[in-house]
C-alpha cells in the first residue's frame, strides 16, 4: 500500500474517531442556535473522514519519506521536549547553554569559537535582553 | 476632517530628529526580530507596549509602526535564506525566495523582498492617508454575511496553492478549522476539545501553532538532514556576478503589475478586519501565478513570486489602520497592540479620533511614510549583516533558532504550556510534510477559523438560514460568485497543469 493511501486511511481514521468518540465526549451538547458548539468540529471531522477516504481510494503516491531522516527529526523533537521539561524545573540559565551545547556537539560541531557562540553568547544575549533589559521572566 | 493647519502641524511633529530616532530604533528592532525565526514583530510589539508608557503618544506610535514595518520585511530574510519564515506572513515569500537563494542569488532575492515590501507599504500608506474615509465606509458596510463570503473567497483562492492534490489541501484546511475550534465556542461560550486543560479556554494560541508547524518543524527537518558536516545554512558567494547580487531597474519595473496587484490585495484585505497579512500574501501569490504566462516557474525562484507576497503582506500594515482609526476596530494583532498603546496614553480610538486627535493622526501618517524610507535605507545597509548572521554554520543557527523559538513562544504566552503546544504542532508539522499535506494551508485555515465560525453563525442568524436572502447582500453575493468562479478556474488550471 502506498504512503498516499496509508495517510488517507490515517486521516479518515482521525475523522472517524473525532466523530464517534472525541467530539461527543469533549464538546458540550447544546440544542439551540444556528451554529451549535459541535457544528464546526463535526463538519471538519466529517470532511477529514470523507477526504481521507477519497485519498485512500485514489492515492497513487510513490516513494515514502526518508525513514531515517524522519526518525532523526523525531529524536531531535524528543530531545527538545526533554530540554523544555528540564528548563521548567531547573531554569533557563542552567538548561539553555547545555541544551544548545549538546545539540551542537550532536550535530558534529567541534570548533571552540562556534561552540562558545552557540552555547555561551546566544543564551547570554537572550538572558540580557529578556531578563535584564525588558525585565520579563524566563522559563524556570 | 481636520483643517490644513492641523495636517501640517501633525506632519511637522513627525519630521523631527527625535521622532526620526524612534522610527530608526523601531525599524532596527523590527528587522532584527523579524530576521530571527520565532520572535517576530508582533511579539516584539507586545513586549514593547508596556514600556511605551514613558514615551509621548507620537513617539510610541512611531516606534511601534517602525517595529511592525521593519519586522514584516525582516521576516522575509530567513524565509529566503534558510526557508524558515521569520513570521507567518513571510511563509509565502519562501516559496520562491528560497529556491532563488539556492540558485546562488540570495542577495537578489532579499533585495526584491525589500523593494516590494517598501513599495507595497508606501502604496498602502498613501491609500490610508488619501482615501481612508471612503474605504472605512466600505469596511463599515461589510457585515458578517460579507465577511463570511470574503473568507470563503479567500479559501477558494488559497486552494490554488495546495499543489498536486486538492484532496490533501482540503484535508489540511479542515484540520486547521478543527484546531481553530478548540476553546470556548463563540455563540454559546461552552468549552470544546480542551481535554481538561483550562489554559486552552482561549483556544490554541496562534504564535505557538504557527511557529511550531512552520518554523520548529522546518528546523527539525534541517537538523535531521545534516550529516555531521558543519556547513553554512546558505552559501553566499563572495565573488559573484554583480547582476546576481542586485535587482536591476528593469527587473523591478518588470514586476510593477505584480507589486501593484499585491499592494491592492493587501490594502483591500488589510482594510477589512480579521483577514490579515498572511492571507493577503498567499492570495497575492496565487493571483500572480494565475496571471503569469509562466505559472510553472513559480516555486522555482521567480522574482514575481517574491514581489507578489512581500508587496501584499506589507500593504496590510497601513490598511489595518483604516478600521482602527475610523471605527476603533483592530484589523490585526499588530493593530490591536497599537490600540493598547494608545489607550495607555489615554487616547480612545474611534470615529472621533480624526476630530479630537487630528494632529496626532497626521503625525502618525508622517511617521509611517518616514518609516518606509528608513526601512529601505536600513534594509539596504542591514541585508549583508543579516545574510552574514544567517550564513553562520547550521550547527549554530538551528540550535540557536530552536532556543529563540522556545523563549519567544514562552514570552508570548507567559508559560510553558505555549511551548508544549509549539512542540506538539512541530510534530504535527513534521508528519504533515512527510505525507504531503500542506502546513501552510493548515495555518491559514487555523488563523481564519474563529472569524469563519463567528461570521457563519451571525450570517445564519441574519438570513434565517434562507439562501434567497443573500440577494439582500449584493457584496456578499458577488464574493460568493467570485469564490465559486475562482475555485472552478483553479481546478481547470490544475487539470491543465497535469
Amino acid at each position: 500500500m502506498t504512503l498516499d493511501r496509508l495517510s488517507g486511511l490515517a486521516v479518515a481514521g482521525l475523522g472517524l474517531a473525532l466523530l464517534l468518540f472525541v467530539i461527543p465526549d469533549q464538546v458540550e451538547a447544546v440544542d439551540y442556535g444556528w451554529v451549535r458548539p459541535e457544528t464546526l468540529p463535526s463538519l471538519a471531522a466529517a470532511a477529514l473522514l470523507l477526504l481521507g477516504l477519497m485519498q485512500a481510494a485514489t492515492g497513487r503516491g510513490g516513494g515514502g519519506p526518508d525513514r531515517r531522516a524522519t526518525a532523526r527529526a523525531l529524536l531531535y523533537l524528543g530531545y527538545t521536549a526533554a530540554a523544555v521539561w528540564a528548563m521548567g524545573r531547573l531554569g533557563f540559565v542552567w538548561v539553555a547553554p547545555v541544551m544548545v551545547l549538546v545539540l551542537m556537539l550532536w550535530l558534529g560541531e567541534r570548533r571552540p569559537l562556534w561552540l562558545a557562540v552557540g552555547a555561551g553568547a546566544v543564551p547570554a544575549a537572550v538572558w540580557v535582553v529578556v531578563a535584564g533589559l525588558l525585565g520579563r521572566g524566563l522559563p524556570g | 476632517m481636520p483643517d490644513f493647519d492641523t495636517v501640517l502641524a501633525g506632519l511637522g511633529d513627525a519630521l523631527t530628529l527625535v521622532n526620526l530616532l524612534y522610527v530608526v530604533a523601531g525599524v532596527a528592532v523590527g528587522q532584527f526580530v523579524g530576521a530571527v525565526p520565532g520572535i517576530g514583530p508582533v511579539m516584539a510589539m507586545a513586549i514593547a507596549v508596556p514600556f511605551t508608557f514613558v514615551m509621548s503618544p507620537l513617539a510610541t506610535i512611531s516606534f511601534l509602526m517602525g517595529v511592525n514595518k521593519g519586522g514584516l520585511f525582516g521576516g522575509a530574510i530567513p524565509a529566503v535564506l534558510i526557508n524558515t519564515p521569520g513570521t507567518p506572513d513571510a511563509a509565502a515569500t519562501a516559496l520562491d525566495g528560497f529556491p532563488l537563494a539556492q540558485r546562488g542569488k540570495p542577495l537578489k532575492a532579499t533585495k526584491m523582498a525589500l523593494y516590494a515590501s517598501v513599495t507595497g507599504d508606501t502604496f498602502s500608506d498613501i491609500v490610508l492617508i488619501t482615501v481612508s474615509a471612503p474605504l472605512a465606509a466600505v469596511a463599515l458596510y461589510m457585515g458578517p454575511v460579507e465577511v463570511f463570503c470574503l473568507i470563503l473567497f479567500a479559501f477558494s483562492v488559497i486552494a490554488g496553492l495546495v499543489g498536486e492534490s486538492m484532496t490533501r489541501g482540503l484535508a489540511a484546511a479542515a484540520f486547521g478549522l478543527l484546531c481553530a475550534t478548540v476553546g470556548l465556542d463563540p455563540e454559546h461560550g461552552t468549552p470544546r476539545l480542551i481535554f481538561g486543560q483550562f489554559a486552552l479556554y482561549d483556544g490554541l494560541p496562534l504564535a505557538p501553532v504557527a511557529i511550531g508547524t512552520l518554523a520548529v518543524a522546518e528546523i527539525l527537518r534541517r537538523l535531521a538532514a545534516m550529516r555531521g558536516a558543519a556547513r553554512p545554512a546558505v552559501a553566499i558567494p563572495d565573488a559573484q556576478d554583480p547582476a546576481d547580487a542586485r535587482v536591476s531597474w528593469a527587473e523591478y519595473w518588470g514586476c510593477r503589475a505584480t507589486m501593484l496587484r499585491g499592494a491592492v490585495i493587501g490594502t483591500v484585505l488589510g482594510a477589512m478586519p480579521g483577514i490579515g497579512s498572511t492571507a493577503a500574501a498567499f492570495m497575492s501569490y496565487a493571483s500572480a501565478r494565475q496571471a503569469s504566462s509562466e505559472p510553472e516557474s513559480f516555486g522555482k525562484g521567480n522574482l514575481h513570486g517574491i514581489a507578489a507576497t512581500e508587496s501584499a503582506n506589507s500593504a496590510v500594515v497601513g490598511a489595518n489602520l483604516i478600521p482602527l482609526l475610523s471605527l476603533g476596530i483592530p484589523g490585526s494583532i499588530g493593530a490591536a497592540l497599537v490600540i493598547s498603546a494608545l489607550m495607555i496614553q489615554g487616547i480612545q480610538p474611534g470615529p472621533l479620533l480624526f476630530e479630537s486627535q487630528g494632529r496626532l493622526i497626521y503625525g502618525l501618517f508622517g511617521a509611517m511614510l518616514m518609516a518606509n524610507f528608513v526601512n529601505l535605507w536600513m534594509g539596504q545597509l542591514g541585508l549583508r549583516l543579516w545574510a552574514r548572521v544567517v550564513a553562520a554554520p547550521e550547527s549554530v543557527v538551528f540550535p540557536a533558532a530552536l532556543l529563540l523559538c522556545t523563549v519567544g513562544v514562552y514570552l508570548s504566552t507567559g508559560d510553558l504550556i505555549g511551548v508544549w503546544v509549539m512542540l506538539v504542532f512541530a510534530g504535527i508539522g513534521l508528519a504533515m510534510t512527510a505525507t504531503g499535506y500542506s502546513v501552510v494551508v493548515f495555518v491559514i485555515a487555523f488563523f481564519l477559523g474563529p472569524r469563519f465560525e463567528l461570521s457563519l453563525s451571525q450570517s445564519l442568524s441574519i438570513t434565517g438560514g434562507d439562501p434567497a436572502r443573500l440577494l439582500e447582500h449584493p457584496v456578499a453575493l458577488a464574493l460568493l460568485v467570485l469564490a465559486v468562479g475562482s475555485a472552478w478556474w483553479m481546478g481547470v488550471r490544475q487539470r491543465a497543469g497535469r
